[in-house]
């Protein structure tokens, strides 16, 4: 059983990745973590109502979760469980508390394509990763050069191009 | 020319029957209320006539000498002469027989009564008797009082106005209320009179608006829509069938008379001709190829059975489209994409109709084919959490994005359809064969890049273990 750490923008092109991990590592039992990096709220009222947190869920789409259903579908055998979580971290201790608190085994990030996170609070996460020495792999998304048609909420943003 | 008003004899109706109802229960009550207070007034006015009784007997034949003044100081004093009060007394013998008090008409009973319990009431209109039985010192006496009940009959036929009155106020409120709510009600259904009767075989995709609320009356209108989508679906499947045929027929019937006409021309040698005889083989059956798919489609389904709904799998409902479409458009390229098929076949598994499926899924990849130019046309299959998902993804003429909302009125035709025949059935017909199966259809697409139609269907998790 292996834990992967998958960068996420809530893009349903970004889950390509989910599918790169399996061939990756085949005949493995795969545990996803999709994980968003945010920019923890330093405002009096963002420290007080914790508002940002509760607010999280709006960031990613029904079409989103549909799209990790399809995938767990798909990957039925081998994919135990796609999970999303938020990071609110800043500092090197923290990403490595965060990633041992979850005995991640490797990380997944994109070679081609660049996170758009829908939020101002969305911040990269690839440096950090790429430093935090853990195994990373950086795999090739293989998305279409231009935007498809039915747009970024299609699951249709999920088949190779 | 006179108004037709749907609706309004059942609300007369309902407002009638719900006036009855209501008037009859503050009838009854009304008629409780007067008994109750006319047996209580009676009640309490022989309770007088008794104590009067009781008085007179007292006066009469006192127990002890002297007491006699004294009640009869009492009397007048503090007990009030009744209207029409009259005091009656006799003595009678150890026999019972002659007891009647002369010049008094009182029944039997009265008097029987009267021995039997020593006291005893009696009522002729308006006036009241109450007598007693006073013994004294071995001397039976009878004594009897009357009087008229003049004050209580006013009090009655007063009570008997206000009910009366009451009643009548009521019963024109309660029917102003009842026709009030019950013009409310059906009201909704009444709009749906309206925009029903707005529906014909002209514009057979109207539906009608079902609201949020899940009452009866959006339960009727969701029932009228599902009505309309089956009707409009076989009215839809066989105007498919003449469309499809009327140009699909055409180019190999064309080829086959051309191919004849040059071929009797003028004289031609024997090979020339076996090469005319093989075109027109091979372009008649394609014709019966195409007829005999053409007719499997209209026939599906609407063959005056019942449209009966079982488990499929969605890859060979697919798989069984592509064929159909190979069978119409042999130089057609339909690529089915497995990257998002689940691993488990049960995800696969929807409630359906066979048929109507394949119907609706082959007009959509046809089209597909026919506005790409033959170009490769994918199907992919994914499973979500409730729902399948089949998207057929072409790289055609695509729709103009501000014609998107019309492409599934009957008839409509996207203006970039250019030379590609066509009547503008099929995505009308499929997507009202998707709503039959409770799916959806969406359509997303961009001129000259391409469409895409997503067709989301539930899957069908009855047979879970």
């Amino acid at each position: 059983m292996k834990n992967i750490l998958i960068p996420t923008d809530f893009s349903i092109k970004s889950l390509k990745l989910v599918k790169a991990a399996v061939e990756r590592f085949p005949e493995e039992q795969l545990q996803i973590t999709l994980v968003h990096a945010l920019k923890p709220d330093h405002s009096i009222s963002g420290l007080l109502m914790l508002n940002k947190r509760l607010t999280v869920h709006q960031l990613y789409t029904a079409e989103f979760t549909e799209a990790c259903e399809v995938l767990r579908n798909k990957y039925a055998s081998v994919l135990k469980k796609i999970r999303i979580e938020f990071y609110y971290g800043s500092s090197k201790s923290y990403l490595k508390n965060f990633l041992e608190a979850r005995s991640i085994d490797a990380i997944l990030l994109a070679r081609d394509y660049t996170l758009q996170p829908p939020s101002k609070a969305g911040r990269d996460l690839y440096p950090e990763l790429r430093n935090s020495g853990y195994p990373v792999f950086e795999e090739p998304l293989q998305t279409a050069t231009q935007r498809t048609l039915a747009g970024e909420a299609s699951l249709s943003e999920l088949l190779p191009a | 020319m006179t108004v037709h008003w749907p609706g309004i004899k059942t609300q007369l109706k309902i407002t009638l029957l719900y006036t009855v109802l209501t008037g009859a229960t503050i009838l009854l009550l009304s008629l409780l209320v007067y008994y109750f207070a006319q047996r209580l007034s009676a009640e309490d006015f022989y309770k007088r006539l008794d104590i009067r009784a009781v008085m007179v007997a007292q006066t009469n034949y006192p127990q002890n000498a002297g007491t006699s003044d004294l009640i009869k100081d009492l009397r007048n004093e503090y007990l009030e002469k009744l209207p029409d009060e009259k005091e009656y007394f006799r003595e009678i013998g150890k026999d019972s027989e002659r007891v009647a008090i002369p010049g008094l008409s009182l029944p039997g009973y009265f008097y029987d009564n009267l021995l039997q319990d020593d006291k005893a009431e009696y009522k002729s209109g308006d006036a009241y008797y109450a007598g007693i039985l006073h013994r004294q010192n071995g001397k039976r006496i009878i004594v009897i009082v009357s009087a008229q009940n003049e004050y209580i009959k006013n009090q009655l036929t007063n009570l008997r106005r206000i009910l009366l009155t009451g009643f009548i106020l009521s019963t024109v409120l309660i029917f102003a209320l009842g026709w009030f709510f019950s013009k409310r009600i059906f009201l909704p259904i009444r709009k749906m009179t309206r925009s029903v009767q707005d529906i014909n075989t002209e514009n057979l995709h109207l539906r009608l608006n079902v609201g949020r609320n899940t009452d009866e009356v959006s339960d009727l209108a969701h029932t009228f829509n599902n009505m309309l989508d089956r009707l409009e679906t076989s009215f839809e499947s066989q105007n498919n069938f003449v469309s499809n045929a009327s140009h699909e027929l055409s180019t190999p019937l064309t080829s086959i008379i051309g191919e004849a006409e040059l071929a009797l021309q003028k004289e031609r040698s024997p090979e020339r001709y076996r090469e005319a005889m093989a075109i027109i083989l091979k372009e008649s059956e394609r014709l019966k190829a195409i007829i005999q798919s053409l007719l499997s489609l209209a026939q599906t389904g609407f063959d005056g059975k019942k449209q009966s709904l079982e488990r499929l799998r969605a890859d060979e409902v697919v798989l069984l489209a592509k064929n159909a479409v190979a069978r119409i458009y042999p130089e057609s390229r339909v690529k089915i994409d497995y990257t998002l098929m689940p691993e488990n076949e049960e995800q696969l598994q929807i409630m359906g109709n066979e048929g109507l499926l394949v119907l609706a899924l082959t007009n959509i990849m046809l089209n597909a084919c026919k506005y790409s130019g033959n170009k490769e046309v994918t199907v992919a299959i994914a499973s979500g959490s409730a729902r399948l998902y089949i998207i057929v993804k072409d790289q055609g003429i695509g729709i103009p994005s501000d014609e998107l909302r019309y492409i599934y009125d009957p008839f409509f035709r996207a203006s970039n359809t250019g030379v590609v025949k066509g009547y503008g059935i099929g995505l009308p017909l499929a997507r009202n064969i998707i709503r039959i199966h409770h799916g959806e259809l969406q359509v997303t697409s961009e001129v000259n890049q391409g469409t895409e139609v997503q067709i989301m269907l539930p899957v069908d998790k009855s047979h879970h273990h």
